[in-house]
């Protein structure tokens, strides 16, 4: 897998690009036989429903069975858009130089064998497949794949034994992705449970289309309405961040799953795709940059995903609503809705007074609105309040956590969804027990007026999810879209980069690397060496007063107990006299030391210490972290990162999600920090990162002292790349 | 709500309201609607004798019907009261004189109303228990299944599966009715459960006496329980410990950790939802298994149910056909801490013979789509892991279903169980209804689950109790030894009570904590020169020194601090200059004196801090001190008083512990020393706490082993 792909990016396919291998009007089966238990024949059972025609290719036959067998891709009467190749590794590669030849859309290769075996012949077996997509503009699914699922045309294109019902869908549905075969097949299976489903598209090894280009057909595809992708790894990430933007253009959640987060985790992927996983933070920023939402667990991506796919575009309000016949299942979607920071505003007087007549004497008019057990035995008082509850614009969802289920219950339900508007709201419905697979849940997951899950923790979760991305739609509206504007001076990249290049050390020097930040306009702390009085005081002058002063000299190593340091000098006096003292008190203390002169640096004010720091990364490029300084970030982690250049907005951003921003406002009687020029330095050292990201592999500024707008960068660290 | 204190009931206490041979429904009806008939409607898999009553019919249906409890055949182990709120109380007295073993009381509108005359109705209740020895569910409550007996005893208009006999499961304890029925519907998903009991109001029987009861019933094997709040939290403990020594896992859920969700807890069954640290707090004391999910305490309690009480290994094993899955596991392994060790040479000799050269014979191991191709590798790839020492666990994460796989997953299933290991099976894919699951999560073989994350969180919790059964077999059980001095609470008690503030002052305070034995920045006020060297000679140099006035707030800026004294001589100077200043800053100040401290080490800084909580009693809260506690509320919580291990548990759980270890080349804190003075002021707590409401030391200065107590505030009740 090459890591180094920033230098090679390959913009990903379109929709147009992948139309006629994964929608395919005929499908080729390469290798058809008539053992049942080939993959081929596996594959011709599998595609039984498929709507349009199905070719067998094989030299070796005639007919199998009843059907035709053609002796190679060109004997077909027409060039077939989709071709599965279900031979031997050994001759997958003449294969699908034949396919190319032929002109077909696209092929799906099975075998197994390739990079995933870390083998270097391996490997450029596999670079040799990637070599004639791109001479040839043949599109290639694998290898080490198992197939895809084209919902719409009732195609699945597979060998997998997953017993999939591949009907077509009641409208658009849920498009999944998948790095890894059987899980997406298995993703697949939610058909079986009543989840609309578009397609599932996996690509193996992905030696050609990988998932951000699987993400770009789907969003340009009319059948699908939300995207769901799950992977461990991909070889180039910013694919992922521009078929992000794609999806977000046609107004498509992606709902991501990203696997192999932990270290044991991340060598068990390598060794399953050869993907390298990158860190969960690089990745959370790409996701974040992405408008991606991004999900912790497997069983989360779904129900996440069928979610937005019934849910309008854009909340009427944020405030939920919960109702049901269990305090204890109230409590329990109280909770959740308080951690995922899900508002639950009370209901106005007028809204009380609608929901008093339902509402129980041992019950609670309020939110959350407990209707006791009396609710379960009456079959007004559940979708009368339901009703009430969803009238006007005060809740934008309503939850009705699901206790026992039995005909009574499913049919409350039912009545109570009666009065959802989908394209406004919807009823949803977080079942609290254990009965998973009980009467009516295939019904109510098939319902576009009913949000179903399993978990009230979930439920919350994906109405916390929905409201973050209504978020960053309104910040684009306000803001127009993402625009970076550069700040930093036009020179600034030739001048460091002449400045890094001339240092002889692989990590340059503080005075190095202050000198080159100063390039692109970041507040550092000035110094100068000077070797009189007068120079002292033009040094003074220049930096500005106060300032330090001490001797520089490799023979005198603690300058308080030599006394040869000054601080806080306002004058020119001082400042006279101050040189004067140091140079008569360093002869006194070593007469023999060798003296390069007097550093003269402004004071540096006291204020809140932040760090910021940036590395190159192999997959994701320069990246930028910023954090509070001193403790804070050693002790406890607590940075924020994002992928290099940021905007002001996401600097500010940055600072925005730090745990101890406290630090920034003042804290403990302190000036707050001016958060503009702090978001325009971090601006600038983001840029430094990016324009460099050739020279260099990191960069550290801690601390940079913030006292309100007064900020300077105390000490800097640049390590060159080796 | 001061609950009076009488012991927690065992098992023969509850077992005639539970395990009844007969069971009478006062109020039973001919009309089908009433909660009286749907409660009989549930016991038609019921094998003991079911009476009716009610004065104004003879007969219902076919069944005899009597006019009261004391008319019965014979004594009723369990009532049901079916009558309206107001006919309650007169029913419940009727069963006491009858000799009723024990009433469920279905009515609403008590304590969860808050009003006070319905709160005294509810105690009214839990009087005639007490009183009496009749024990009451309820009220509020609605009612309790013994499966095991086909007894159903609720008016629950769920699907309750009673028509199978189940002797051997999970019983599981609720205060709220609605969810402990359904989340008792996990039955007819073949989750195997021997009881659910809801507790409702809980008058008399609470949730501990519940768990009590089960630790000690042959038909449970693990315990499951949903909790909002309850008035009586050290109860809890007591029940833990019976569970623990019957070795029955309790596996917990609590509702009404959110501030809103308290607050809805309280007008929901009236109980004092409580802090949710402190309640951690309590479950950890229990050994209590804590989820955080409802979903997730069914299949745990369930996994409990099913693994071997002793884990025989140290690690969990993972494979799968998926490579995508296998990454999944070992992700949440990693997050929840169950160790996934390589396989020995000889293990990844046996699986080789089953996995192809392009999977892996690693742990996860990988057995990719070509398993299917062979109907020996997935029995063969399981056994050689269970075969390996060192997992206790198999874990198989299951992706697409198709016809096999049941079969598949009971072969997984008894090539773990025969080699005394237990096999998991977590189901990634979105087929919910599967055919064949049910069989699967209903065998004893297979541990099932629908979420990885569950999955791995259980094996993680099953092999940190094993390790704390380890401890508890070596160290014996948890053995308080006081530190403090014995005349400590007396000489303590007295100094509180003589002060006339209600928050101590800085030196009361200090005085205070001194009495236990806690070091503190000793101070002495003097009123010369020669005073304040002897001060200074006594509390040891350096000193810092300064001027006592009201009238001079801002010391510094008076001149009249002067810091790191060192000698005799700077200490005879630094008193006559402070006093100068004093008298030149301000020359009609009252001046108590010059107070002499010795100079604090420089080092880390350290919080701790207490309180007397109504419900939990006495809490010690530990935490980093300065800026750390008040930006990330860096802290830990336990039940005072405790041991000097719990003292060092709560410094390790402490997310910027590292600045305890010699963080940027600072001295490491002596954390014995450190232990030692929080379970001394634990001690205080417990000791003072009629008199004590707050309790703040911050900062515990700590350089190294010197540990001095620079600042401290208490409150007085």
């Amino acid at each position: 897998m090459t890591a180094s792909s920033c230098s090679t990016y390959r913009p990903v396919y379109q929709h147009r690009d992948l139309a006629r291998l994964l929608n395919p009007k005929h499908i080729a089966i390469y290798g058809a036989s008539p053992n049942p238990k080939s993959f081929g024949a596996r594959t011709i059972a599998n595609a039984s429903r498929f709507t349009g025609t199905i070719y067998r290719v094989n030299s070796r036959y005639d007919k199998i069975g009843d059907d035709p067998c053609y002796a190679s891709i060109k004997a077909l009467p027409e060039s077939p858009d989709c071709v599965v190749l279900s031979v031997p590794r050994e001759a997958v590669e003449s294969a699908v130089l034949e396919c190319a030849e032929a002109k077909v859309g696209g092929v799906v290769i099975f075998a197994s064998g390739y990079g995933e075996t870390g083998k270097p012949e391996r490997m450029a077996e596999q670079a040799r497949l990637t070599a004639i997509a791109r001479e040839t503009g043949l599109k290639i699914m694998g290898p080490n794949s198992i197939g895809f699922v084209n919902f719409n045309r009732q195609a699945m294109v597979s060998f997998a034994s997953a017993s999939l019902l591949v009907d077509k869908p009641a409208g658009p549905g849920i498009g999944i992705v998948s790095q890894s075969g059987a899980v997406g097949f298995a993703l697949g299976q939610a058909e079986r449970r009543g989840t609309c489903l578009s397609h599932v598209l996996t690509f193996g090894n992905g030696s050609d289309i990988v998932m951000s280009d699987e993400i770009a057909y789907l969003a340009g595809d009319p059948e699908c309405k939300v995207i769901a992708g799950i992977f461990e790894g991909m070889p180039d990430p910013m694919q992922l961040l521009e078929a992000a933007e794609i999806a977000w253009k046609a107004d498509k959640p992606l709902i991501i799953c990203k696997l192999a987060v932990g270290q044991e985790a991340a060598t068990a992927a390598l060794s399953h795709t050869g993907s390298m996983t990158g860190s969960m933070e690089s990745w959370k920023a790409l996701f974040d940059r992405g408008g991606i939402i991004s999900v912790p667990s497997i069983e989360r991506l779904l129900e996440t995903a069928a979610f937005f796919a019934k849910a309008p575009a854009r909340p009427v309000s944020r405030g939920t609503a919960s109702v049901g016949a269990s305090g204890g299942a109230l409590i329990a979607a109280t909770d959740a809705a308080e951690f995922h920071g899900v508002p639950t505003p009370q209901p106005p007087e007028d809204m009380r007074e609608k929901l008093r007549p339902f509402v129980p004497e041992f019950g609670s008019l309020r939110n959350p609105c407990d209707l006791t057990a009396m609710a379960s035995g009456d079959a007004i008082i559940l979708p009368g309040a339901v009703k009430e509850l969803l009238a006007g614009d005060t809740y934008g969802m309503v939850i009705l956590p699901q206790a026992s289920l039995s005909q009574g219950t499913i049919d409350r339900r039912t009545n109570a969804a009666m009065n959802v508007d989908p394209t406004k709201k919807l009823l949803c419905v977080p079942n609290c027990g254990g009965w998973t697979n009980g009467p009516g849940m295939v019904e109510a997951e098939a319902d576009p007026r009913i949000a179903l899950f399993n978990s009230v923790d979930r439920c919350y979760a994906a109405i916390a999810a929905w409201h973050k991305r209504d978020d960053r739609r309104i910040s684009i509206e306000k803001n127009g879209p993402r625009k970076l504007v550069r700040i930093s001076p036009a020179d600034a990249k030739d001048k460091a980069a002449t400045l890094i290049k001339a240092s002889n050390n692989a990590t340059l020097t503080e005075r190095e690397a202050k000198e080159v930040l100063a390039c692109y306009g970041v507040p550092v702390v000035g110094e100068k060496l000077v070797q009189s009085a007068d120079e002292a005081v033009k040094a003074a002058a220049s930096l500005g007063l106060p300032v330090a002063m001490k001797v520089e000299s490799p023979d005198i190593p603690h300058k308080t107990e030599a006394g040869v340091i000054r601080l806080n000098l306002k004058t020119a006096e001082d400042v006279k006299a101050a040189y004067d003292a140091v140079m008569a008190n360093a002869a006194k203390y070593n007469a023999k030391a060798k003296i390069n002169g007097v550093l003269v640096q402004p004071m540096a004010p006291s204020g809140a210490e932040i760090m910021v720091g940036a590395t190159i990364d192999p997959q994701f490029g320069p990246l930028i972290v910023a954090g509070i300084g001193g403790v804070m970030v050693e002790l406890l982690k607590d940075s924020a990162l994002e992928l290099a250049p940021v905007t002001k907005l996401e600097a500010h951003a940055m600072l925005g999600r730090l745990r101890s921003q406290k630090v920034l406002e003042g804290f403990r009687g302190a000036e707050p920090v001016d958060q503009e020029k702090l978001a325009d330095i971090i601006v600038r050292l983001s840029e430094f990162a990016d324009d460099q990201r050739a020279l260099i592999a990191e960069l550290d500024v801690n601390p940079l002292i913030c006292a309100g707008s007064r900020i300077v960068a105390v000490d800097a660290l640049i390590v060159k790349k080796a | 709500m001061t609950t009076p204190h009488r012991p927690i009931y065992r098992h023969k206490d509850l077992k005639r309201l539970f395990d009844p041979r007969t069971i009478a429904i006062i109020g039973a009806t001919p009309n089908p609607k009433a909660v009286a008939s749907a409660t009989i409607g549930h016991l038609d898999h019921y094998d003991g004798k079911v009476f009716r009553v009610n004065a104004k019919y003879d007969k219902i249906g076919e069944h005899p019907c009597y006019p009261s409890v004391k008319d019965l055949p014979e004594p009723a182990d369990c009532v049901v009261i079916c009558v309206p709120k107001e006919a309650v109380e007169a029913s419940v007295l009727e069963c006491a004189k009858a000799g009723v073993g024990g009433v469920v009381i279905y009515a609403s509108g008590y304590a969860e109303l808050g009003k006070p005359e319905l709160v005294a109705e509810q105690k009214r209740l839990g009087d005639i228990a007490r009183d009496t020895g009749m024990r009451i569910l309820g009220p509020n409550c609605i009612g309790f299944a013994n499966f095991a007996h086909g007894a159903a005893v609720t008016f629950t208009r769920g699907d309750v599966k009673s028509d199978e006999i189940i002797t051997s499961g999970i019983g599981l304890v609720s205060q709220s009715g609605a969810l402990a029925f359904s989340i008792g519907q996990a039955s007819r998903r073949g989750t195997r459960l021997s009881y659910v009991v809801a507790g409702g109001n809980s008058c008399d029987i609470g949730v501990p006496d519940s768990i009590a009861y089960m630790a000690d019933d042959p038909h449970v094997k693990s315990i499951m329980v949903v909790l909002e709040g309850m008035e009586d939290p050290s109860r809890l403990i007591e029940a833990g410990e019976i569970a623990w020594a019957a070795g029955k896992p309790v596996v917990l859920c609590k509702l009404g950790v959110s501030d809103q969700g308290a607050e809805a807890a309280l007008s929901h069954s009236g109980s004092l939802a409580g802090s949710p640290s402190a309640y951690r707090a309590l479950f950890e004391r229990s050994n209590i298994i804590v989820v955080e999910d409802l979903e997730a305490l069914t299949e745990t309690a369930s996994f409990f149910a099913k693994a071997p009480s002793r884990p025989k290994g140290k690690g969990v094993g993972v494979m799968a056909v998926s490579g995508g899955a296998a990454v999944f596991a070992t992700d949440k392994a990693e997050k929840y801490g169950a160790p996934m060790p390589q396989p020995h040479e000889h293990t990844k000799k046996a699986l080789e013979e089953f996995i192809p050269d392009f999977g892996s014979t690693r742990n996860p191991a990988d057995l990719t789509a070509m398993a299917g191709r062979d109907a020996k590798n997935i029995p063969g790839s399981a056994r050689a892991l269970a075969m390996d020492d060192q997992y206790a666990a198999i874990v198989w994460p299951q992706t697409s279903w198709n016809p096999n796989t049941g079969n598949e997953l009971m072969q997984f299933g008894s090539e773990c169980e025969a080699l005394g290991k237990v096999g998991c099976v977590s189901w990634l894919g979105g087929w919910v209804g599967a055919p064949g699951l049910a069989e699967v999560e209903a065998s004893p073989k297979v541990a099932f689950f629908q979420s990885t994350d569950r999955c791995l969180f259980a094996v993680a919790a099953w092999l940190q109790r094993d390790a704390k059964r380890a401890a508890f077999e070596k160290n014996g059980p948890r053995k308080l030894v006081r530190l403090s001095a014995a005349d400590a609470k007396d000489k303590a008690a007295k100094l509180i009570n003589a002060s006339k503030n209600t928050t101590l002052t800085e030196r009361e305070a200090k005085e205070v904590l001194a009495c236990y034995g806690v070091p503190v920045v000793g101070e002495k006020l003097t009123q010369s020169a020669d005073e304040a060297v002897k001060a200074a000679v006594a509390l040891g140099m350096p000193v810092a020194m300064k001027v006592e006035s009201p009238d001079i707030p801002h010391k510094t800026e008076a001149g009249v601090i002067r810091l790191n004294l060192k000698t005799a001589e700077d200490v005879k100077a630094a008193y006559d200059a402070v006093m100068a200043n004093a008298n030149k800053y301000n020359a009609k100040a009252k001046i108590n004196g010059v107070l002499v401290q010795p100079m604090a080490p420089s080092g880390t800084e350290i919080m701790v801090g207490g309180k007397v909580d109504p419900l939990f009693g006495p809490l010690i809260i530990t935490g980093l001190g300065g800026v750390l506690v008040e930006l990330l509320k860096d802290t830990t919580v336990e039940l005072a008083p405790i041991t000097t291990g719990e003292a060092k548990g709560m410094l390790a759980k402490l997310k910027g512990k590292a600045a305890l270890a010699g963080f940027r080349g600072s001295e490491p804190v002596d954390q014995d020393k450190l232990a030692d003075v929080i379970a001394r002021l634990a001690e205080f707590l417990a000791d003072q706490k009629d008199l004590v409401a707050e309790l703040d030391v911050n900062p515990l200065i700590c350089a190294g082993s010197r540990i001095v107590a620079v600042d401290a505030l208490i409150v007085k009740k």
